[in-house]
């Protein structure tokens, strides 16, 4: 079996956002994982996710991660991928502060695009509002 | 209709939850200590000695601050349990969820009869010279242990949030489902908050034992809905604030399971086992992106309610894992305990209180009676245990319930649900 999580962050490392297209089911699965999160299957293939999707809901914590502490305070969010998957993870554009997130809050779902991000010691996927 | 029943709890014991560096009924207990604690309580409740164990099953999740791996084998003298079989398990805060069907499976099989299930964490603290001697730990360490529970791959790597994805997403996407207004959903928190800590406040075993009345007085607060909103109440994952969420805590629970038809030998209330279920997800847990409904929750209460041959409405008392206090909310819906899109009326209302149609949590739950991970669900069991008894003094539920619903969640994530019975 290949470094499967290893290479999701060289291609991220490559300013390519990737994930594994079932060759059975079709559905993508992302992040990459060893099975097809759809139907189980292993036979999959690499494919270029398109990074567009709609942030669902967005929060900010007096807790956060501590190798994240550096970057505090910062809106995590859920994000629906065009392709189906989800994603938690910061979402850029919007301020940590309640009036913000309140304001978020009530326009959600809002439409954000991945960027590539460096952080913590990892290129990492981040998404962006975009409306 | 309720199946017969295969196995029983006949004995259950609990230490008070808080801080062995603080809390005087624990304070300076090690987890050896405290586990036997609760082991010995549970098997005098039963009127069992070491001996009549056939096999014992100790769960803890945090290693890192118990400094304990192999229980099993450092225990087993100090619980008087040497040399029989005993096993270290875990499924981080469904444990002693968990433990009750391993145990049920146990006693089915019919290879041992009499299953003791213990559950020790020590969270506040870290081992120095030896297990007696601790200093406090800092929670940003705590929570960096604890979310190795949660994938290490992905999540992890891009700053896995659990207050925002584990409590402010549940709550933010059921006001977003059912029409609340922020506003609203901070009133239906605060009055949830209110009865948990009314909860806790009637009982003795519990970490938190001040009503928020009286906490709010004592920091000159004369209005509970001031001092819910003062600079002493935080956001802890807006639009969640700290009292919304556990508090961690040292402590142990324990049961002694045995066959449903020895079960009066030892107990004139047996507590049937009737069913149980747990399914597991990777983070993010919820369903097509429905923060509200967890598949892994639906399927455990489903097949927990098919095992046992109940439904919703025949259910009298449930515990939803309240780590965060929204899942009264979502999870009281998924359980068909309360009506959908209805939960926040209920609390409004108080029925979900001891005293109310549909008491939830009489325990004081994650917050009042404190989290410590593993032990945690056998503090509902005991909470529920002793409800169906009757012996659970000025917070008793009225009649006393017949049919428990016990849900836990373990990271990250193990859904567990449990269906008990009082037997007649």
């Amino acid at each position: 079996m290949e470094p499967i999580i290893t290479k999701f962050y060289d291609y991220l490392k490559q300013g390519k956002l990737m994930g594994l297209k079932c060759k059975k089911c079709k559905g993508v699965t992302f992040p990459p994982k060893a099975s097809c999160i759809h139907c189980g299957s292993r036979d999959l293939e690499w494919v270029e996710i398109s990074g567009e999707g709609r942030v669902l809901l967005m929060s900010t914590s007096a807790l956060p991660a501590k190798r994240f502490a550096e970057y505090a305070p910062y809106v995590y969010g859920l994000v629906e991928l065009k392709e189906g998957s989800y994603m938690c993870t910061l979402i850029e554009g919007v301020e940590p502060k309640p009036e913000a997130l309140r304001e978020g809050f009530e326009r959600c779902p809002m439409r954000v695009k991945a960027e590539i991000k460096e952080m913590a010691g990892l290129p990492i996927v981040v998404f962006r509002i975009v409306e | 209709m309720a199946k017969e029943a295969k196995a029983s709890i006949v004995g259950v014991g609990l230490t008070r939850f808080g801080n062995v560096l603080e809390t005087p009924e624990i304070k300076g207990l090690s987890p050896y200590e405290l586990a036997c604690l609760a082991a010995f309580e549970a098997l005098e409740d039963a009127g069992m000695e070491p001996k009549d164990i056939d096999v014992f099953f100790i769960g803890s999740m945090l290693s890192h601050t118990s400094n304990l791996y192999c229980h099993y084998s450092q225990m087993c003298d100090w619980l008087g349990l040497e040399l029989k079989p005993g096993i270290h398990f875990e499924t981080a805060c469904s444990t002693t969820n968990t433990g009750m069907g391993l145990a049920w499976m146990t006693v089915n099989s019919g290879r041992y009869k009499h299953v003791l299930v213990v559950g020790v964490e020590v969270l506040n603290s870290v081992q120095e010279q030896h297990p007696g001697i601790r200093k406090a730990v800092d929670p940003l360490d705590l929570w960096f242990w604890t979310d190795f529970g949660v994938d290490q791959a992905y999540a992890y790597t891009h700053a896995y949030d659990i207050a925002s994805a584990y409590g402010a997403f549940p709550a933010l996407a059921y006001a977003k489902k059912y029409g609340l207004s922020i506003d609203k959903l901070e009133e239906v928190l605060f009055r949830i908050a209110k009865i948990v800590r009314l909860h806790a406040s009637m009982n003795p075993k519990a970490y938190v034992q001040k009503t928020l009345e009286d906490e709010g007085r004592e920091l000159g607060y004369k209005d509970v809905w001031e001092f819910w909103r003062s600079k002493y109440n935080p956001y802890l994952a807006w639009p969640v604030r700290l009292r919304n969420a556990l508090n961690v805590a040292d402590g142990a629970s324990a049961y002694v399971i045995v066959p449903a038809d020895e079960a009066r030998k030892y107990t004139d209330t047996p507590i049937d086992i009737l069913g149980f279920h747990w399914s597991v997800k990777n983070f993010p847990w919820y369903y097509a992106g429905d923060a509200t409904i967890w598949a892994s929750d639906a399927i455990a209460f489903k097949e927990a309610y098919r095992t046992a041959g109940i439904e919703p409405k025949d259910v009298n008392y449930l515990h939803v894992h309240d780590c965060m206090q929204s899942y009264w909310l979502t999870l009281g819906e998924l359980s068909g305990y309360l009506p959908r899109g209805e939960a926040w009326k209920y609390v409004l209302e108080e029925r979900v209180a001891y005293n109310g149609d549909k008491p939830m949590t009489t325990s004081g739950g994650r917050h009042g009676m404190g989290h410590a991970f593993a032990a945690s669900p056998g503090a509902e069991v005991y909470e529920a245990v002793k409800q169906m008894r009757g012996e659970c003094g000025r917070r008793q539920i009225r009649p006393e319930p017949e049919i428990v619903v016990l849900h836990n969640h373990g990271y990250g994530m193990h859904s567990a649900v449990t269906v008990l019975r009082r037997r007649s």
